[in-house]
């Protein structure tokens, strides 16, 4: 791609890939850092990336980031023992988004990922295979395993107002 | 990697393509083994066969690691076909059957259209603020250089008009095709600036001058006693703002004093600084290339001549452009130019001015 190409990714991809980011960080500091690490490593081979293919590109690299993020900083274990708190809500809610966004933030961290590229991005399973290095299989399953533990979480159609 | 109840549908997957090692199917099995919830999970949802590691079986974890098609809609399936449907698995056949399944039972309808609704929806107000961070400082450098360069060729060219049609000696025909200098010489629709000229700028007659705006400062004038390159170094440390601009100036030729102490700069460029027309002129122009901008040019009023400017908009045009015009011409006794030729490896075009 060129220069002009380069710095139009960073105008049409770089809220998305925060947004991503930060949903399965939360913590707006560091999924500042992702994004700029991610480009950043973009402008380095930007000449070899095609521009078609470049939305792709920055969501592997962002997506990679974070996992060598998170593996560094060795926050993994407060996040899964965050993700593994088995529960259902008993509470009413009167907004789907609230408790959605809260059984979100409850899923392991793969299934989070690979749901919230299909969701915010509506990319289909080979591109979350090519994205997350997971296989389409493992892509589907966590899909349909996010699914479900959305639907537990939330209980029953008579919790969301 | 140890296997727990975050991880466990990998290692099934893995196990399902006969891709773990003994230890690792053995280490899964130990793991259902302790987790008779999965296990009955699984049990339920395909009758789970659990043999030793070294005869593998059609486990079956999940209906997703066949063509979904293939599996009967079931109770214990339902909720996985209400997924496969809002995730657009489902063929038209198996979706009029999942309908019938459904039927005019309440729960499974709200549990189907509960599904549909479980989408996660990106928040638009969140985004990433600081964008300018991200674009790369060469881009606009380049685009910076290349934008003032062209400035410098389209001022360079205005003069050449300019005092082309105000030598009529010079014998050139207005009418020569030369649309690019006609084109240069539209005046933007901004007033003259009076400026005040220095000892050094009445000495050597420099009155060339680009201003930065914006509309949150005053103009600033960007070093006019320093050259064209000094110039485009300060305005690349200094990175625009928003609706920023620079303005080039020039004297109006013909209109310079014996001993000015004032000249009248008549704008003759506005060079917008949002990205978006740095976007526009990258995407129009190349700059790969464009390395070497050292294109200094100066109105000298004493001693410049049509000679120096066009051969100085030559030489930036093949810069800017990577092409390889030449430009030879033939003069005088008292400097005027008596013909001149264009030429390239692909054409080749020769003038005469028609005077002397």
């Amino acid at each position: 791609m060129t220069v002009a190409e380069y710095n139009l990714c960073v105008e049409n991809h770089a809220d998305g890939i925060y947004r991503f980011i930060l949903k399965n960080l939360r913590d707006s500091d560091r999924a500042q850092d992702v994004v700029q690490e991610t480009f950043a490593k973009l402008w380095v081979k930007y000449a070899e990336v095609n521009f078609g293919k470049a939305k792709s590109y920055l969501f592997t690299t962002a997506y990679h980031t974070m996992i060598d993020m998170i593996r560094k900083d060795k926050h993994t274990d407060e996040i899964d023992t965050l993700a593994a708190v088995p529960s259902t809500r008993d509470e009413q809610y009167s907004d789907l988004k609230e408790v959605l966004d809260e059984a979100v933030n409850m899923l392991p961290e793969d299934q989070r990922s690979v749901l919230l590229l299909r969701d915010y991005e509506g990319y289909n399973y080979k591109e979350i295979e090519e994205i997350t290095g997971l296989n389409e299989s493992q892509v589907k399953v966590y899909i349909y395993r996010a699914r479900k533990y959305l639907m537990n979480y939330i209980g029953s159609m008579e919790k969301v107002l | 990697m140890e296997i727990n109840r975050q991880n466990y549908e990998l290692f099934a997957v893995e196990y399902l393509d006969g891709k773990l090692t003994t230890e690792q199917a053995a280490a899964f099995m130990a793991f259902l083994a302790a987790n008779p919830d999965i296990s009955f999970e699984l049990e339920q949802l395909r009758a789970v066969n659990y043999t030793p590691v070294d005869k593998p079986v059609k486990m079956d974890f999940s209906f997703m690691k066949r063509d979904i098609d293939d599996a009967t809609i079931t109770k214990e399936n339902f909720e996985e076909m209400c997924i496969a449907w809002h995730e657009g698995d489902l063929s038209e056949v198996k979706r009029e059957q999942l309908l019938a399944f459904i039927g005019k039972d309440t729960q499974r309808q709200n549990t189907f259209e509960m599904y549909g609704i479980l989408k996660i929806k990106p928040e638009i107000s969140v985004v990433f603020k600081n964008k300018k961070s991200l674009k790369q400082q060469a881009t606009f450098k380049l685009t910076a250089r290349r934008t003032l360069l062209i400035a410098s060729l389209s001022t360079a060219a205005a003069l050449a008009t300019v005092f082309i049609l105000r030598n009529p000696g010079t014998g050139i025909d207005n009418q020569s095709g030369f649309s690019e200098v006609q084109r240069a010489t539209e005046q933007l629709a901004v007033p003259e600036q009076a400026y005040t000229v220095t000892e050094s700028e009445a000495k050597t007659g420099k009155f060339f001058n680009a201003e930065r705006k914006s509309k949150t400062t005053e103009p600033a004038i960007i070093n006019p006693e320093e050259d064209y390159k000094t110039q485009l170094a300060v305005i690349d440390t200094n990175q625009p703002e928003e609706d920023e601009y620079i303005r080039i100036s020039r004297i109006e030729p013909g209109l310079i004093p014996a001993n000015p102490t004032e000249v009248k700069l008549k704008p003759v460029k506005q060079i917008d600084l949002q990205e978006e027309l740095f976007m526009a002129e990258l995407s129009k122009r190349p700059v790969e290339g464009l390395k070497d901008y050292g294109l200094s040019f100066i109105a000298m009023a004493e001693n410049l001549t049509v000679n120096d400017i066009i051969r100085t908009g030559i030489e930036g045009i093949n810069r800017v452009a990577e092409t390889d015009i030449l430009y030879r011409s033939r003069t005088n006794s008292e400097g005027k130019i008596t013909e001149f030729a264009l030429s390239t490896e692909k054409f080749g075009m020769k003038r005469k001015t028609g005077n002397n």
